[in-house]
């Protein structure tokens, strides 16, 4: 750096100048703030002292004053009830004690509230000769020694007479709580406060566990010295505290507790303000440093200024921006340079703008071709956007088209076969619409009379000079003479052959459309033409969709209404109407020999409620002859054969009919029938919905017996599985509860809880627990059965890790392996997933088997292996025990099966621990298998899924 | 930023050292390792708030998982079966302190190892169960915070007759795994044996069948005693003893919150709170024979007016004036 020079010359000075003065004023500073901070500590330590005793004071003074409020006369004659609940009060409000005791005037015990025990009325125990009594009669108010409860924690008995005829309120006061007192007082930083009774013991200390382990502090210098009678006065003494650390301490005493306070600090934290003053001259020589280093580089930065608004001006300038503009008023050479600088600019600038005009020239172009472009764009995308929706598209092709081909007004019409009709115009004048809407047919020279024989596009170029004017024609007149249109095209809209409408657009002065335009109306229509046809489609989908919802609403009605037959037929009533496009419908069912009505809906009278089957009703007939009776027109029938419709029907007003009877395995259960006030054929359609709707009001009858039917069985069945559950939950818990007293019992015995027990009977109390466990274990192991078996046990689904579950048996079984000198391993495949499974019942599983390894194996070892197959995870558990015979190791997964010889009797168990897992295991979705040879050894393997989902019964 | 930094180490360089405590202080050089045995379970609410506290009584005192400390939590989920099965590992992996919560756990602790230390809390009566020689001096390996003495049993029949006056009985319901300790509690009170019942039940099914029995008899009303296995189960209980509409009273606050009627007995997460003070001086060098055990110093008595109302019950001012927070 060229400045640099300067600059240094700059800070050396500043940085001189300041330091020096700061390093004189420093040493003065430090000189007098040494003197005078020995003398403002002393001081300070005893002022706090004082303070601390008054803050400790004010601690027990509060809580005699909380008492006052129950110490009055009339106390002791307030009922037992009031008196209780003000001592609760004090309680809740005075967490420092912990009992209140009532003593009358003879000084007997009347009340006691104790916030651990069992409150007492009226014991009356003599408690007279008590200093408390005594004192608090005497003197009003009684504080008694500090004493320790449970040798631990510190007490105080506070004693108040309540005046007059009254007695004295006994208070246990519990001074752990002086410790939030005493931790709130700050002394400095690494300062406390403790208070000592006057025998010196430790009252309150920041750390309580001091005070909790009684601890003497009369060992200390400072503290012996204050006991002694000629006190000094708590004038504060050099000292040394029990973690030997050098102190300054000062003390104050509290006359009517006799405790006094000590007020501790660090002799190093005293002398803080020494060390302070001299961190803060540092620091301001740190501080002018800083300043002097700032100065200097401000001065140098005053020059560089310019010259970098110069160099990045020239640099934006360089990348394009050639109206930037440089502004340096510095009137010197700088300046001038940046005027130079800012006149190439504008030279550049002027030769960039003509060439400029002519790229917007051809962009023009491209614009126009890309509006046609676009506008086509739009109108595939309104198509697409409204699926089936006619109007939104007619009206973006019209917009579009009026614009693109410069057209004065314009009409979209639609074709019907015979008529053409004005779908949507724009810009037409009202009198022209009203003057052309009698036009029923338009000659054949006219432009649609064109459209409509077979020609695609028609353009009249001047309407006036045109035949069918000169004829006379109303839509031609009306059109030059009203409209005032020049010149007329008409474009039209074709499927296959097919005319379906006419896009027609007019100006009002004498010019033909280009052929870009009408290229561009074909498109037009083409696109038309092709939303009319999506609009077709989609009506016909939308129908069959309906008539697929109704099926499927009455089969959720059937699935919501297992127990009733009568919305289900409700639904179909009305979905026949719907569907059908009947106007009255009508359900009747068999009942023996009647047919009765069980839902209906529509104008037309119901017919009776119930009357005779018979063969001249056409629902009568469709029911006995199982088939569908078509009347299309009632007037015909033979009034012989068809007594009762000709009856009902006059009677109604109806004049056709049509009934499909309800088929259940090829018999009528009833029948649904259509019914229509004008004569004509039912169609193939309404035929085919209204036996499938007889169909599916059948599934709905018959879904409601069964239904009925199974409700009835489970309920029964219900019945009889609570009564067992209940019985056996009930035995196992009235075994339990006494078999739980004896295990609790033995087990503290032997824990030495009852003092200390002989080897030879803690020998016996081993087995008393063993047998009891045992006995527990068969208990559960009979209730987990029963459970599986009502299939009321149910899977807790969780994560696991084979690992752990692994480890944990392992630690549960090692002390057996290692008692019998068996060697138990492990062999875990590394990198096993997370298993989902009840991890408990599997290791459950695990621990039965290890646990039957270990017991059926009396020489060698026994292996836990865990490995993953495909997705699922494989557990063996392999021995080197007796083995099993082939014959036997079908049978041991049944209930109350154990290998049966004399080696395997002795080792006791119920046989039930191999069932219980295996059901366990099969709840899983999994299996359990057995290898073994006899004398060999065996191993058993478990197979579950990696990720289980619970079986329902494996029962 | 940098030059904060360099003016601190300069300050701090001038100042004299002072040491707090002897020991080791939290250095995120070496984290200390702290093992927790839960009696209770992870994800109930009364479990993961007494986790909770314990960890952020840890962190003010410098001990911060994963940087100056390592905390290895296990859940034992209120089964004795599962404290026996966790506690071999524990003491195998050698921590510097093993926190233990539960009766339970301490005593199978206190039977494991004589060397590591061990800070138990929520410990119930911790000298008559042997657990430590005294409270001022507990002796062994063994020190922490206890739970509540045999007389507070009396204390939970008296509010739940002073909150139902037709009360004339109460079973005490715990599961002798992981509470034995009640069946000893009881030898200290002759009396109360034909009033207070003990009720064992090692699972829910076992409860739901003692408490139809309770419900169809006069006077009868429930206490659900300390427990983990009832803190884990806390919401199924309370469920239950509503179906029964029992009156009931528990030791936790958290079974007023599952719709229990009352509570009565020390804070919990206070003294998990606490237990990190006792974990601290641990590590700094403390030996647990040095540390007295402490009581708890806040109790807590909480109503629950809802249930109350439900069971036609009128709470009595008497009770209103003690409590000291009412679920409404």
């Amino acid at each position: 750096m060229r400045w640099g020079g300067l600059f240094l010359k700059y800070v050396v000075l500043f940085v001189g100048l300041v330091a020096g003065v700061l390093a004189i004023n420093a040493a003065l500073d430090l000189y007098f703030v040494y003197q005078e901070n020995r003398r403002a500590s002393i001081e300070v330590q005893r002022e706090k002292a004082e303070a601390a005793a008054q803050r400790v004071e004010a601690f027990v003074r509060e809580i005699e004053r909380q008492i006052g409020w129950v110490a009055y006369t009339q106390f002791a004659a307030l009922p037992a009830e009031q008196r209780r609940f003000d001592y609760g009060r004090l309680l809740r409000q005075v967490p420092a004690i912990t009992e209140l005791v009532q003593l009358d005037r003879q000084g007997r015990e009347q009340l006691r509230v104790s916030r651990l025990s069992m409150d007492v009325v009226g014991a009356g125990t003599d408690r007279s000769a008590e200093p408390a009594y005594v004192e608090a009669m005497a003197h009003k108010v009684y504080f008694s020694p500090v004493y320790f409860r449970k040798e631990s924690e510190p007490y105080l008995t506070m004693a108040i007479a309540h005046g007059g005829r009254g007695g004295v309120t006994v208070a246990e006061i519990n001074l752990k709580l002086i410790l939030e007192v005493i931790a709130n007082i700050k002394i400095g930083r690494d300062g406390y406060t403790y208070v000592v009774d006057r025998l010196g013991r430790l009252v309150a200390h920041p750390d309580l566990s001091l005070v909790l382990r009684g601890t003497d502090m009369k060992k200390l210098a400072q503290v012996e010295a204050a006991l002694q009678p000629e006190g000094d006065g708590g004038k504060p003494v050099d000292a040394t505290n029990r973690a030997g650390v050098s102190v300054l301490s000062a003390h104050a005493a509290i006359p009517a507790l006799g405790w006094i306070v000590f007020v501790e600090l660090p002799t190093s934290e005293a002398q803080q303000p020494v060390i302070d003053a001299g961190l803060r001259s540092l620091a301001l020589l740190v501080l002018g440093l800083i300043i002097a280093g700032l100065a200097g580089a401000l001065l140098a930065r005053r020059m560089v200024v310019p010259i970098r608004t110069l160099q990045a001006g020239a640099a934006r300038i360089g990348s394009g921006e050639l109206g930037h503009r440089m502004s340096i008023k510095t009137g010197d050479e700088l300046e001038a340079l940046a005027d130079q600088f800012n006149r190439s600019a504008e030279a550049l600038q002027e030769s960039y703008e003509t060439l400029e005009q002519r790229v917007e020239d051809r962009t023009a172009e491209l614009r126009e071709t890309l509006e046609q472009q676009t506008a086509m764009a739009d109108v595939l995308q309104v198509i697409n956007s409204s699926p089936g929706n006619l109007a939104p598209v007619f009206d973006a092709i019209l917009d579009k088209a009026m614009v693109l081909c410069d057209a004065s007004f314009g009409i979209f019409g639609r074709f019907d076969g015979k008529l053409f009709e004005p779908a949507i115009d724009r810009g037409v004048p009202p009198e022209l619409i009203e003057a052309t809407r009698q036009i029923q047919s338009p000659p054949p020279n006219s432009g649609l009379g064109r459209i409509a024989a077979g020609e695609s596009v028609v353009q009249l170029v001047d309407l006036a000079d045109t035949d069918v004017y000169r004829a006379g024609f109303v839509g031609a007149t009306a059109l030059v003479d009203i409209g005032g249109a020049k010149t007329a095209i008409f474009v039209a809209l074709r499927k296959d052959g097919v005319l379906l409408g006419v896009i027609v657009m007019y100006r009002r002065e004498v010019r033909a459309f280009s052929d870009k335009q009408v290229a561009l109306l074909q498109n037009f229509a083409a696109q038309a033409v092709i939303a009319m046809e999506n609009a077709r489609l989609l009506t016909e989908l939308r129908e069959s969709l309906e008539q697929q919802t109704a099926t499927s609403e009455i089969l959720h009605v059937i699935s919501q209404s297992p127990t009733d037959v009568q919305p289900v037929l409700n639904v179909v009533v009305k979905a026949a109407q719907r569907f059908c496009g009947a106007e009255d419908v009508v359900i009747g069912l068999r009942d023996g020999d009647d047919l009765a009505i069980a839902a209906h809906d529509g104008p037309i009278q119901a017919p009776p409620p119930r009357r005779a089957l018979d063969r001249s009703s056409a629902q009568g007939r469709a029911v006995i002859d199982a088939r569908t009776i078509h009347l299309p027109d009632v007037a015909q029938l033979d009034p012989a054969e068809w007594r009762a419709v000709i009856t009902l029907t006059r009677q109604f007003g109806a004049k056709a009919v049509l009934a499909a009877p309800m088929l259940r395995e090829g018999v009528a259960v009833g029948a649904i029938m259509l019914r229509r006030r004008e004569a004509g054929p039912f169609s193939e359609r309404q035929v085919m919905l209204l036996e499938s709707f007889a169909a599916q009001a059948v599934i709905a009858i018959q879904n409601v017996r069964l239904f009925t039917e199974i409700q009835e069985k489970s309920r029964q069945l219900e019945v009889a599985s609570q009564h067992k559950s209940q019985f056996l939950a009930n035995m196992s818990h009235e075994l339990r509860t006494p078999l739980n007293a004896i295990i609790g019992y033995t087990e503290m015995m032997a824990d030495g809880l009852y003092g200390e027990v002989g080897d030879k009977a803690q020998g016996v109390l081993e087995r008393v627990q063993n047998n009891g466990r045992h006995l527990l274990g068969l208990i559960n192991d009979v209730l987990d059965l029963s459970k599986i078996e009502a299939g009321q046990l149910t899977l807790t689904v969780e994560q696991y890790s084979v690992a752990d579950m692994v480890s944990t048996v392992l630690s549960a079984t090692e002390s057996l392996a290692r008692t019998k000198g068996l060697k138990l391993e492990s062999a875990v495949s590394s990198g096993l997933p997370t298993g989902f499974g009840d991890a408990r019942r599997l290791t459950q599983v695990l621990l039965n088997l290890v646990g039957n390894a270990i017991k059926f194996t009396d020489t060698g070892s026994v292996e836990v292996r865990a490995a993953q197959a495909n997705d699922k995870f494989e557990l063996s558990v392999v021995d080197t025990g007796f083995g099993i015979a082939p014959a036997d190791q079908a049978r041991i997964f049944d209930e109350f099966q154990q290998v049966d010889n004399t080696s395997t009797r002795k080792k006791g168990g119920t046989g039930l621990g191999l069932s219980i897992s295996r059901k366990i295991v099969e709840l899983h979705g999994g299996r359990i298998t057995v290898e073994s040879q006899e004398g060999k050894g065996s191993t058993f393997k478990v197979t579950v899924p990696i990720n289980a989902t619970p079986v329902e019964s494996a029962a | 930023m940098k030059r904060r930094s360099v003016l601190a180490g300069i300050a701090g360089a001038l100042l004299p050292a002072v040491a707090h405590a002897q020991g080791a202080a939290p250095s995120a050089g070496h984290p200390r390792r702290i093992a927790v045995l839960m009696g209770v379970k992870e994800g109930d609410p009364e479990g993961d708030g007494r986790y909770g506290a314990l960890k952020a009584g840890l962190k003010e005192l410098g001990w911060v998982d994963g940087d100056t400390a390592k905390l290895e939590v296990y859940w034992a989920g209120g089964d004795l079966e599962r404290i026996r099965t966790l506690v071999g590992p524990i003491v195998a992996s050698a921590p510097d302190v093993i926190v233990g919560n539960g009766t339970a756990a301490a005593t199978e602790l206190r039977k494991a190892t004589k060397t590591i230390p061990v800070v138990f809390v929520l410990a119930t009566d911790p000298v008559s169960l042997g657990l430590i020689d005294s409270l001022a001096r507990p002796g062994g390996n063994l020190t922490g915070f206890s739970f509540f003495d045999p007389p507070l049993v009396g204390k939970w029949f008296e509010l739940l007759q002073l909150m139902a006056p037709g009360v004339r009985q109460t079973s005490l319901i715990f599961n002798p795994g992981t509470a034995a300790f009640y069946y000893k509690f009881f030898e200290g009170m002759p009396g109360l044996g034909t009033i207070i019942r003990l009720a064992p039940t090692r699972d829910l099914a076992e409860v739901e069948t003692t408490l139809a029995g309770l419900a169809k008899e006069p006077g009868a009303s429930v206490i659900m005693g300390a427990d983990p296995f009832n803190v884990v189960n806390s919401a199924a209980i309370a469920g239950l003893i509503e179906r029964f509409r029992l009156p009931a009273i528990s030791v936790y606050r958290q079974f007023t919150v599952d719709g229990g009627l009352m509570a009565y007995g020390p804070d919990t997460l206070d003294a998990f709170h606490r237990t990190a003070t006792y974990v601290d001086r641990v590590l700094r060098g403390a030996r647990p024979a040095d540390l007295p055990a402490q009581a708890p110093t806040k109790y807590q008595l909480i109503l629950n007016l809802k249930t109350a109302k439900k069971l036609g019950l009128t709470v009595p001012p008497m009770l209103l004036g003690r409590a000291d927070e009412v679920i409404e």
